[in-house]
């Protein structure tokens, strides 16, 4: 008696699998007649010390994709979206583009978020021939220029010309580094020497470098305090420890201001920092404070919508990384429209074309000499530290 | 083994009933492996799928050359990344920076490495244990912070690319060339092992396992025993990290840090220590899980550890000696 209402049960259940089985058969006969999805290919560092790049950028990419195919897609065909998180490791992500391109077969790759998981998919990108848009922000992505990778964020060397620019203006022009020795860390810190060598209006006075993992930066800034010339410090590095470097600045009551670079330029900054953190001044993407621009700005009526469409999707305020995941799927879909077609090669010449094309962090103006990286004006502002949030400062 | 010597410790190696053995490591595994390496190339498909198996067979060599170390002498070791990257950044400095012939590369980066194992050996196979564990990891770890911040040798943290290897001047791209090379390198491997550890050397390992006065009484050369088979496994780890770096045509500092080292004797741990098929298995499942993991997005970690738990749990002996034993169980 007891066993009776299972078998039922369980053949009520095989019927409905069946009528399922059946139905979805159906409507994938009906879409295969339609045209097939244009398959673009995504790799974020959504885990790991970079997530809070990546995360953000897998969100906004996953957000526009549905976006975009809700008002019919691209040349009449939906974009599938082929996504992999690489983990913060660079031979991942080499190893997820390998899967990208040989067996999801998309036509265009979106990646990654860090400098070196980008270079380590851009080899990959060049043997097979793929164009690949990066959101990551190294000089050494596009220059020298690689025929199939392209880059929608500023270069770092540009966001510290905008920092220098701040600190010229208000005549603190003996400055001390502080950097991480890990990828970013290290690159930055060569440019900021190579640039204060260039420009001559910033003198380095000390540099200081810490090692990726340290959880105590006080020695590097007692060090830094002791030198009575210093008048600003530049930390440049990000992930967590910027945010221990903050509170060590504050514990030891340094009074010259302390500059962070735009790649902490988000709202777990404060967070991690906590109080220590006010005052601080940071090289922002226009994203961050898109409330505060001007109207003027061409960024600003593009980045209140999509600061909605995220807000209402994932209940958080975005910020400059899922602005770079917006604007590289922005370039990518202009790029194969205007290509009419995924054919690699002609997708590729089109993105070279790239004119004028307005994002929410930049406009995007490409050629066979620029594939990114360098704008005719940085985008960046600088923004200060104020009960938590960022503050645009002239 | 039997009772009498259980109840007095005698050693494996040296025990006088071997037992009833699937024995998978001799000449019929080895035509076994041979068998299943020709018939594979049928079922992959995609260049992705290939790749799969090409880094299968680059871990599997070092998972054997490992489970030496691990399964048959008892001796841990958590700084195997470290020979790996020797090998992988020897090659990658000499070819590219110096234009040496990259095979060539490959030899003198694995010979390095077996110079290193050498010397630092004696020192460090005197500690047991916990402590044993705890040197090989600085080892591992001195090395990864020597690669990661020596820029001007290594580029850092932002990696190297090396130059493509050609053979018979011919570019060695496509992946199914690479999965010759690695299928041979594999077989190799295997059968070389196997007939190792059936040698005096191979029996005076096993021994290790048990109480080293037991083996000393036994005439073994314990320090040099140890010695010589970490200096072996060190060598092929190298040698495989160069074969790697070749293949994946770029190298960051990520191949030398800890997690490699946990994931290279967890493929021996998890296949089965002292089983040969069992460090093939081993390393296939450790380096497919992440990518069939890739499904369940973000909870990734998590049900890759959950796995692992439940094999160790359920399978102490790893999976393939486990298996053995149920098939032979169920057969009589």
């Amino acid at each position: 008696m007891t066993r009776q209402p299972k078998i039922r049960k369980a053949g009520v259940v095989r019927r409905v699998l069946s009528a399922v089985a059946g139905l979805s058969l159906v409507i994938g006969a009906v879409a295969a007649q339609a045209a097939d999805p244009i398959k673009i290919g995504a790799i974020t560092t959504s885990t790991g010390p970079g997530s809070y790049l990546g995360e953000a950028e897998e969100k906004a990419l996953k957000l526009m994709v549905a976006q975009i195919n809700k008002k019919g897609g691209v040349l009449g065909r939906e974009i599938q979206l082929v996504h992999y998180d690489d983990g913060t490791n660079a031979e991942r992500a080499r190893a997820l583009m390998q899967r990208l391109v040989t067996e999801d077969e998309v036509s265009v790759v979106i990646g990654s978020s860090t400098t070196p998981n980008t270079l380590s998919m851009a080899d990959v990108a060049t043997r097979y021939k793929i164009p690949l848009v990066s959101m990551a922000g190294a000089k050494a992505i596009t220059d020298p220029v690689r025929p199939w990778v392209f880059a929608v964020p500023e270069n770092d060397v540009m966001a510290l010309g905008v920092m220098f620019d701040h600190l010229t203006k208000h005549k603190l022009t003996r400055v001390a580094l502080l950097s991480s020795t890990s990828g970013f860390g290290r690159a930055a810190r060569e440019g900021a020497l190579e640039l204060s060598k260039k420009r001559g209006d910033i003198s380095i006075v000390v540099d200081e470098t810490y090692a990726a993992g340290d959880t105590d930066m006080s020695a590097q800034l007692t060090r830094i305090r002791g030198n009575g010339q210093v008048q600003a410090i530049i930390n440049l590095d990000f992930g967590n420890q910027p945010a221990i470097v903050t509170r060590n600045y504050a514990a030891l009551g340094i009074k010259v201001p302390l500059y962070q670079s735009h790649a902490i330029a988000a709202p777990k900054y404060p967070e991690l920092a906590g109080p220590s953190s006010e005052g601080v001044r940071v090289a922002v993407q226009p994203l961050l404070v898109v409330e505060q621009l001007p109207d003027s700005q061409p960024e600003k009526a593009k980045g209140l919508e999509f600061r909605k469409l995220i807000q209402e999707r994932y209940n958080e305020l975005p910020h400059g990384f899922h602005g770079y995941g917006y604007d590289a799927l922005l370039v990518t879909v202009d790029a194969i429209s205007r290509a009419g077609s995924t054919d690699k090669e002609a997708v590729r010449k089109a993105l070279e074309q790239t004119r004028g094309v307005a994002g929410v962090t930049s406009q995007y103006t490409f050629s066979a000499t620029n594939h990114g990286g360098v704008m005719p004006v940085s985008k960046l502002r600088m923004a200060e530290i104020r009960n938590k949030g960022f503050v645009l400062i002239d | 083994m039997s009772d009498i010597d259980k109840a007095i410790g005698m050693p494996r190696g040296l025990s006088t009933a071997g037992g009833p053995r699937l024995r998978l490591a001799g000449q019929g595994g080895v035509l076994l492996l041979a068998a299943i390496l020709l018939l594979l190339p049928w079922l992959l498909r995609s260049g992705f799928q290939y790749h799969m198996a090409v880094m299968i067979g680059i871990h599997a060599v070092i998972a054997i050359g490992l489970n030496l170390l691990v399964g048959y002498a008892g001796q841990i070791s958590l700084g195997h990344a470290g020979f790996m990257a020797i090998g992988a950044y020897g090659t990658a400095i000499l070819s590219s920076r110096f234009g040496w012939p990259p095979l060539l590369g490959v030899v003198v980066s694995a010979a390095a490495a077996g110079l290193l194992a050498f010397a630092v050996g004696r020192p460090i196979l005197r500690l047991k244990g916990y402590y044993l564990a705890m040197a090989t990891l600085g080892l591992g770890m001195i090395i990864y912070l020597l690669i990661s911040n020596e820029v001007w040798l290594t580029g850092g943290p932002d990696g190297l690319s090396l130059p493509m290897l050609s053979l018979f001047g011919q570019d060695v791209d496509s992946p199914k060339v690479w999965y010759g090379i690695v299928a041979v390198l594999l077989l190799v491997a295997y059968w070389m092992a196997g007939n190792l550890v059936n040698s005096p050397l191979g029996r005076a390992l096993r021994s290790l396992e048990g109480p080293e006065a037991l083996s000393a009484a036994a005439g073994v050369d314990v320090s040099a025993s140890k010695v010589r088979i970490f200096t072996v496994s060190a060598v092929v780890t190298a040698f495989m990290g160069g074969i790697g770096a070749l293949y994946a045509g770029f190298i960051s500092p990520k191949s030398a840090d800890f997690m490699q080292s946990i994931e290279l004797v967890l493929m021996v741990i998890l296949g089965g220590m002292g089983s040969i098929p069992g460090a093939v298995a081993g390393a296939a499942i450790v380096t497919l899980l992440p990518q069939v993991l890739t499904a369940v997005e973000h909870y990734e970690p998590l049900i890759y550890g959950l796995i692992l738990i439940l094999v160790m749990v359920l399978m102490p002996k790893g999976l393939v000696p486990t298996l053995a034993h149920r098939l032979r169980r169920s057969r009589s």
